[in-house]
């Protein structure tokens, strides 16, 4: 059987500055740095992209919005909506999966813009449903603070079940990224795709194992959700220029601390710390407690700095040529029992033109030979993920 | 002379409304215009038809129905993804003219939070926009609280096209205030800032017409697409009645101008 390849996709600025950068500084924001990857990942067999989306420019990073427009990790960000509605129109196989807050949008706003998107789509609509992190968000919505993590999530189930009402059997497909315990039970109910980036096969594994655990508390058929990896293949010609191309990108450098500190700073400034000292033992926060939980558990005693500049959101680090990452990919499924794995190249102020074609004519080739990974068979998305499991691609 | 169209959302994989917005944009239409419609969110099909259709293709929506930020970032993205033919159509005005004129407000603030020329891209620094250059909005008002700013790069027009509908003194005043575009209904046209374009069925009679837009800055037709029968009929009519009888008051526009360019609008 083959696994379900999906792309993390930001309607983001990408790398303007580096030496690969292109336009990439001005083409960004008409959409056509997203259109062209998308329809080159298209044409590589991949499934599925999914966009996400924060709805605020932050000043918590020392007060103000300096850090924010010089890491570009999460600013400036257009509206992913009118986006995929372009994507729609401009692709015709890919799944479209877009994040929107259950938070602050209203349900029915939420139930008529899936919807559309699902008939301008062909069935290949999917929503990324998050809870929003940040007191800076809320206040963009009439609100002074965020609504605390439960009652969020309490929120969210109301909303999925008036959406679900509205949509009847076509419906979109429903992906979900959180962590926490409030997380995974909404996924176990609602979920088709869950985003998630444990560390190492063992976590995954027993990630997968809870994921597919709720969704049979909810009297749901387990093989009906897809669990989705996040990971940053680097590939290079051989061993050795892959291994310097790793060096390279994870080199704890300055930057790839201020973007980690930029990254973790919904509610609290990271920057405030001292990098040289443990994260200190009273920190807490409303906003994304699997994120703290994750970095507590990784960081242990060791200094600030070098937990950042090491810590990657992904479950695994693949390098190597095609074939061997290849290789590592089909190994880590067969270990961990399924079920695919999202793509991320950097996201914003680190994303190249370069990198999206080291998946497309590098990595996805290489998976489609095998058999491994491909566009899935069927008339819509949901149906195209399930063929994965059920017949897979041919080789 | 302005004209446009109102459509329909149409099917649900949106051709019909794509082939209604692409002939009449090919038949020289400054804006079309989709209206809200039961369960479909019209910002989304403006959005699926831009690269596709050679027109401004603006959505309509109720004010009470989307929040202010976002609708400020939408649009935004559509001005972006259309080159400048952005815009929003706001159709419940005559509800609540005071808290429309809030809503509009923020809209507005939103879209000037970054100034023009805040994008700097400087490699030295490292700095992709100058954060001096960008302020959070802080509105709190009766109806909306919205701290700001926009979390994007300012759009081609800076501020997309703003539409309103109605006549009455209330409306009027917030489209002088607010807004690009006033839809009125025939009758004597209302002073105001804003185009003011006359709304009628594009069943209409070339001289109705002609009467009718005498004092305004133009007109839109109702062009719902339906069925492909009916819908086919009225663009006929539009192209070989409507428009050869209004020929002697269009003036050429520029090719590939942002809507504001093509309305008259000052930047």
């Amino acid at each position: 059987m083959s696994f379900v390849t999906g792309w993390f996709a930001s309607y983001l600025v990408p790398d303007w500055s580096g030496p690969w950068a292109g336009d990439s500084g001005t083409s960004w924001a008409d959409g056509s740095f997203v259109i062209d990857s998308v329809r080159d990942l298209e044409k590589a067999g991949v499934d599925l992209l999914m966009l996400e989306d924060i709805s605020y420019l932050a000043d918590i990073v020392g007060g103000t919005f300096e850090a924010e427009l010089r890491v570009n990790a999460r600013a400036p960000k257009g509206d992913p909506l009118p986006l995929i509605g372009r994507l729609a129109a401009q692709t015709s196989t890919i799944g479209l999966i877009a994040t929107a807050s259950s938070t602050f949008y209203p349900a029915d706003l939420l139930a008529r813009t899936f919807s559309t998107l699902q008939g301008l789509s062909g069935g290949r609509a999917g929503w990324n449903v998050v809870t929003s992190t940040g007191d800076r968000a809320a206040q963009n919505f009439g609100m002074d603070v965020l609504p605390d993590h439960a009652t969020r999530y309490a929120h969210a189930a109301e909303v999925l079940a008036e959406t679900h009402a509205a949509w009847g059997e076509d419906r979109p497909v429903i992906c979900q990224a959180g962590a926490s315990a409030g997380g995974i039970a909404l996924a176990g109910r609602y979920a088709d795709v869950v985003v998630a980036s444990p560390d190492g096969v063992d976590a995954m594994r027993s990630y997968r194992d809870s994921i597919r655990a709720a969704a049979v508390d909810a009297g749901r058929d387990p093989d009906d959700v897809h669990v989705l990896y996040m990971v940053t293949p680097l590939i290079g010609e051989t061993e050795e220029l892959a291994a310097e191309y790793a060096q390279r990108w994870y080199a704890p450098t300055d930057a790839a601390l201020w973007r980690r500190i930029v990254q973790l700073s919904g509610d609290i400034d990271y920057s405030a710390f001292d990098m040289d000292a443990p994260l200190p033992d009273d920190v807490e926060t409303q906003g994304s407690r699997s994120i703290l939980a994750n970095l507590r558990r990784v960081a242990g005693d060791r200094p600030m700095r070098e937990v950042l500049t090491t810590q990657r959101a992904q479950s695994v680090r693949l390098i190597g040529t095609a074939k061997s990452v290849a290789d590592q990919m089909e190994q880590v499924v067969a270990e961990v029992g399924g079920d695919g794995f999202l793509i991320a190249g950097g996201g914003g102020g680190v994303l190249t033109r370069r990198y999206v074609h080291e998946i497309t004519d590098g990595l996805m080739p290489e998976l489609r030979r095998r058999g491994l990974a491909g566009l899935g068979s069927g008339s819509d998305l949901r149906s195209r993920l399930q063929s994965h499991r059920e017949v897979g691609v041919p080789a | 002379m302005i004209w446009g169209v109102v459509t329909t959302p149409g099917n649900p994989d949106g051709d019909l409304a794509t082939e209604v917005a692409r002939r009449v944009g090919r038949a020289g239409a400054d804006l079309v215009l989709i209206a809200p419609t039961p369960g479909r969110e019209t910002a989304f099909l403006a959005g699926f038809m831009t690269g596709t259709v050679d027109v401004a293709v603006i959505g309509g929506a109720r004010s009470a129905d989307v929040p202010p930020y976002t609708v400020a970032r939408q649009v935004n993205a559509l001005d972006h993804l259309s080159g400048g033919r952005g815009g929003w159509w706001c159709t419940d005005t005559a509800e609540n003219p005071p808290r429309i004129a809030e809503h509009l407000q923020v809209l507005r603030g939103l879209w000037s939070s970054w100034d023009a020329d805040a994008v700097v891209m400087d490699r030295v620094s490292g700095a992709y926009a100058d954060h001096t250059k960008v302020r959070p909005l802080e509105h709190v008002g009766a109806h909306y609280k919205v701290r700001g700013p926009l979390n994007t790069v300012p759009s081609p027009q800076f501020q997309p096209v703003v539409v309103l509908e109605g006549s009455t003194p209330e409306v009027v005043e917030v489209a002088t205030r607010l807004a690009d575009v006033l839809l009125v209904p025939p009758g004597p046209v209302p002073v105001t800032d804003a185009r003011a374009l006359v709304r009628m069925p594009a069943t209409v009679d070339p001289a109705d017409l002609l009467a009718a837009v005498a004092d305004a800055d133009g007109f839109v037709l109702d062009l719902p697409a339906e069925d492909v029968a009916t819908t086919e009929a009225l663009l006929a009519h539009l192209t070989t009645r409507l428009l050869p009888a209004l020929a002697a008051h269009f003036t050429p526009k520029p090719r590939g101008a942002t809507l504001r360019h093509r309305l008259s609008l000052e930047d």
